[in-house]
């Protein structure tokens, strides 16, 4: 199980030092049906981390600026002591190396991207809504990533996932319930 | 004064367009309950967040002006809460691990209803509304999602047991029947569009409504 953990945080700091953005969204969309089937906030974490990084090595104007090799450099080394931590199966200090990375995430972001709202930030509710299309509540899949559940349910609300669940009980059925009630 | 009990996901998808005003009108007719918990997800979480703040606060104001009544839960109920949530997440086994698809919010929510004797549940949100009506259908859903899942038997049968009897509607159905007795007449202009418009606004607010419910209300309603 931690062999497991340690090959898939190498596996990311491996995809952003070689500069494999897609590898890195792929590798985020296998941790957050992982983390979603076993309620795993550690892998949850890491499948942000994975998504954010993805999204930045993405864009070529972030890419491109002097700012960009320093932090990715840091962020490598954050990711680097995590991968040792683990090994040594200190999960907390573990953790707080990722959460070492997503401060320097977050900096570079706002430091460089067009948009006020960060990088860090929409990928919890990128991976809340996966975690949501697994099957967890949304509350569920709200707390497992940080997402907020405002957000979460604005951006499930323009996805088509509302129209998989079927329809268990017809709408006049419900309309006369609420008749009942306030009559 | 019959209690409706509300979760937080269907005020959140009334409120964040703006048909808080649609609480004034129903509280007149109805107590409209929320659990503390909910009151917590809704106001106290979110507050200080920018992005968040307008919402909570007009949600506060419901609350100030008594359009919504946040409650305790008596101990004896909070304890129920807690049994609703754990029989909840027990009946789902994935992988060989119970599968989690409620949280305390929706738990109390249910509790809430039980300790004020009401039977209509207003919830957006989709594991608990499923798992109330149609554990076969979630099942289903499920399945085609994250693969095989073995039921637990016991548990189902206690959590259908401690939710005998409860009827379930969303922020949509809150709207129609809002629309339908006016109660939204000084905002929107009594048409089929303004309908139409303010369901697919609490849709894409996450209200888990289909695009053929949408037309199925429009057809009713108009």
């Amino acid at each position: 199980m931690l062999k497991k953990l340690v090959g898939e945080l190498s596996g990311i700091r491996q995809s952003f030092k070689r500069e494999k953005p897609f590898k890195l969204k792929e590798l985020s969309s296998q941790l957050i049906e992982e983390a979603s089937l076993n309620n795993d906030y550690f892998k949850a974490l890491m499948a942000v981390i994975a998504y954010s990084l993805f999204k930045l090595s993405s864009k070529g104007h972030i890419r491109k600026s002097p700012k960009w090799r320093p932090a990715q450099d840091e962020i490598i080394a954050h990711l680097d002591n995590a991968i040792a931590l683990l090994g040594e199966k200190k999960f907390n200090e573990a953790e707080q190396e990722l959460h070492n990375a997503v401060d320097k995430i977050s900096r570079i972001d706002s430091e460089i991207s067009n948009y006020a709202k960060g990088i860090f930030e929409k990928a919890k509710t990128k991976m809340a809504s996966s975690a949501y299309s697994f099957g967890l509540s949304l509350g569920q899949a709200a707390y497992l990533t940080g997402a907020d559940r405002k957000e979460l349910m604005n951006y499930i609300g323009i996805t088509k996932m509302h129209e998989e669940a079927g329809v268990s009980i017809g709408i006049s059925e419900r309309l006369n319930s609420l008749r009942e009630e306030i009559s | 004064m019959k209690s409706i009990v509300f979760d937080s996901s269907s005020i959140i998808s009334v409120s964040e367009k703006c048909f808080i005003k649609i609480f004034e009108r129903m509280s007149q007719k109805a107590e409209l309950a929320i659990p503390k918990k909910v009151e917590f997800e809704m106001i106290v979480k979110p507050y200080g967040i920018r992005q968040f703040e307008l919402n909570s606060l007009r949600i506060k104001m419901a609350l100030k002006n008594k359009w919504l009544k946040s409650i305790a839960l008596k101990p004896e109920f909070f304890q129920l809460a807690q049994r609703i949530k754990n029989t909840a997440n027990s009946s789902f086994i994935v992988r060989g691990r119970p599968f989690v698809l409620i949280q305390d919010g929706e738990s109390e929510t249910i509790a809430l209803l039980r300790q004020l004797d009401a039977r209509l549940l207003v919830i957006d949100e989709r594991n608990t509304r499923m798992l109330i009506e149609d554990i076969n259908g979630l099942k289903n859903y499920l399945e085609s999602k994250i693969g095989p899942i073995q039921l637990d038997a016991k548990s189902i049968n206690e959590f259908k047991k401690l939710t005998e009897g409860i009827k379930v509607c969303r922020s949509a159905e809150i709207i129609a029947l809002a629309f339908e007795q006016g109660f939204l007449d000084e905002e929107l202009e009594k048409s089929k569009d303004s309908l139409e418009a303010a369901l697919w606004a609490v849709k894409y607010s996450g209200c888990a409504v289909s695009d053929q419910e949408i037309k199925d209300f429009l057809r009713i309603i108009s």
